[in-house]
């Protein structure tokens, strides 16, 4: 910029597009998009969408391998576990609990850490410490010690382990969302907010939140996995998905002890879980980027 | 339609090594600042500058003593009191990198103290946008983009128009362009002077940059450890400092002269500390012409003959003539 009066040019081309021109496709990481849209349609889908029904015995098929290998069929794409059901059929089967343990899961305790979080740390002193303590405690407790406690107390199945869940990562949220919201209110922003007369609700909401969105759009992708090996190991334990419903992680109990002669019977599950879990954490890295300005291309 | 302190104090307290201990940021301060005029508070870093721009600002509560606002004590002012003085008092902050909220657009930065308080047409509201913008020289257009799009000079115009949109009477200025390259400082400064001539604008002015202070502020208000220890026009203290400290920190400016040769700051590698202020008077352990009186006694603001304050032994009180 020039000195005392001339402002530098704004061009046209500075000027700000429409949204729908910003959201930029380039780039966006089509393939984990793909995978992930693939295991939302598997979830709502459901059963009508298996080529076999995943619980439907066939004793007689049992132990197929896949299809490229000599002994496998083209009917059971995926092979056939001890019981002879299909695998294919399974996963897509599971896919429905994983994605909604990991819906649910993640926008209860995303909300509720981030709700604590940000009010222990905006308003500090014995509120904060109230909260903090709490947190402290819970996380003194080891999840799966809290999940056998929830499920000896109430039925093992999908809402025990949503709930199990919520109880141990709302801590998360709540730890990192305080720390970053105790360096953002003191920011000069957040002072200069509260000079013009804003009030604290608009002080959340228009620089608090937008502010820690980041921060919480990178928890959330990640917990993705951690919330589908989570439900996996408390199905593992027998503490989750009940049979005859099924979820990836109970594919990979039943399917472990055959592990020997049947490897795709807990690798196929494994592989699905891996894939869900990667993509998440790439979509949610690209979304970061997109909804950052700084790092927004134009 | 001044801002007056009144016996201003702000104590914080600590945990040290050795329990718990009071800060004394902030002792005894009485301070006018006068409609349209330009007061400066000037001090090294840590004298509490910054917390009484916070005491006005009402960002902080003072632990004793008041912030007047015409004549009315912020303290006891009701809930409608307390948002007309947010119309009437605004601020600009050091850093424009940390003072705007990189997720806002200009034009929402701008507008957020208006829609604090009232609720304008949108016509209404971009062109008072337009017009701020081109109060403070930047284009139009720059409403619509995003602060990490503009240089600091550019950030600190568009918190300058922040500060401007309630038509303020009185703005705090906080080391307003001591993080702008030394190259558009010059321009920030014309601004504010223009728009303070244009306005009518009373600026509290937080600085340690004293060529500034000369440049822009017709009083000064000179601060050590919490303590007004000179005060008066802003001529008189920078032609002829009377207390120790003034002169030391005139002294210490860089002058544009190869061959000066600046006076030996003897005693000055103690600096002190409002965790544990000096007895008597606070400057006595730096003081070149310390005396047995300054040990004991603290000594008082008084009025000196040409009209400023000072607060020294050596110029008011029995041992005046020694000077």
């Amino acid at each position: 910029m020039s000195v005392t009066s001339a402002p530098t040019p704004v061009t046209a081309a500075d000027a700000p597009l429409p949204f729908f021109v910003r959201f930029r496709l380039k780039g966006a990481p089509w393939i984990p998009i793909l995978i992930l849209v693939l295991v939302l349609i598997a979830a709502v889908g459901g059963e009508g969408l298996t080529p076999h029904d995943p619980n439907g015995l066939n004793l007689g098929a049992a132990f197929k391998p896949p299809f490229w290998q000599a002994a496998g069929t083209y009917d059971y794409l995926l092979g056939t576990d001890n019981l002879g059901r299909d695998v294919l059929s399974r996963i897509i089967a599971g896919a429905r609990v994983s994605a909604i343990v990991a819906l649910y899961a993640i926008a209860f305790s995303g909300a509720i850490g981030t709700m604590l979080g940000i009010i222990a740390g905006y308003f500090g002193g014995i509120i904060d410490t109230t909260i903090i303590r709490i947190a402290e405690i819970k996380m003194a407790i080891p999840g799966l010690a809290l999940a056998l406690i929830f499920s000896a107390t109430m039925d093992p199945g999908l809402s025990t382990v949503v709930i199990v869940i919520v109880l141990t990562y709302w801590t998360w949220y709540c730890r990192i969302i305080r720390s970053e919201v105790l360096s953002l209110r003191e920011r000069d922003y957040v002072s200069f907010a509260k000079v013009a007369g804003c009030g604290s609700i608009t002080i959340f909401f228009r620089h608090l939140l937008p502010n820690i969105f980041n921060t919480l759009l990178v928890l959330m992708t990640l917990q993705v996995g951690q919330v589908i090996i989570f439900e996996a190991s408390l199905s593992f334990l027998g503490l989750g998905i009940q049979a005859p419903d099924t979820s990836w992680g109970l594919m990979l109990s039943d399917a472990r002890q055959y592990i020997t002669y049947a490897w795709w019977g807990i690798t196929m599950p494994g592989i699905a879980i891996m894939l869900t879990c990667l993509s998440s954490n790439l979509v949610g890295d690209w979304l970061r980027d997109l909804l950052d300005p700084k790092r927004r291309q134009l | 339609m001044g801002l007056e302190l009144r016996n201003l104090s702000k104590h914080f307290s600590v945990r040290t090594d050795q329990g718990k201990a009071t800060v004394r940021a902030v002792e005894g301060v009485n301070l006018e600042i006068p409609a349209g005029q330009t007061v400066a508070l000037v001090g090294e870093s840590g004298c509490g500058k910054t917390t009484i721009a916070k005491l006005a600002l009402m960002l902080e509560q003072p632990s004793s003593g008041a912030v007047n606002f015409d004549g009315k004590s912020l303290g006891e002012m009701s809930r409608s009191e307390i948002k007309d003085y947010r119309r009437q008092v605004q601020a600009v902050f050091q850093d424009p990198y940390a003072s705007l909220n990189p997720r806002l657009t200009v034009r929402r930065i701008i507008t957020e103290p208006i829609l604090a308080h009232y609720s304008p047409d949108r016509v209404t509201l971009n062109a008072r946008v337009a017009e701020l913008l081109e109060i403070v020289g930047l284009p139009a257009a720059a409403a619509d983009l995003y602060p990490h799009e503009f240089s600091g000079g550019q950030r600190q115009r568009i918190a300058i128009a922040r500060a401007l949109a309630l038509n303020p009477k009185i703005i705090i200025l906080d080391e307003p362009i001591s993080a702008l390259d030394v190259s558009i400082r010059a321009q920030v400064l014309n601004l504010l002077m223009d728009i303070q001539e244009k306005f009518g604008l009373t600026y509290l002015l937080i600085a340690h940059d004293l060529a500034l202070v000369e440049h822009l502020s017709t009083r000064v208000a000179v601060i050590y450890l919490g303590s007004v220890v000179e005060c008066g026009p802003s001529e008189q203290i920078f032609s002829a400092p009377q207390h120790p400290y003034t002169q030391a920190l005139l002294n210490a400016v860089p002058r544009p002269d190869p061959d000066y040769v600046p006076k030996a700051a003897d005693g000055f590698d103690d600096t002190g500390s409002a965790l544990e202020p000096p007895s008597g008077c606070k400057f006595h352990p730096r003081c070149p012409y310390a005396m047995a009186v300054c040990k004991i006694d603290n000594p008082p603001l008084l009025k000196l003959p040409d009209g400023r304050e000072a607060a020294c032994h050596l110029l008011t009180g029995p041992h005046a003539a020694q000077m």
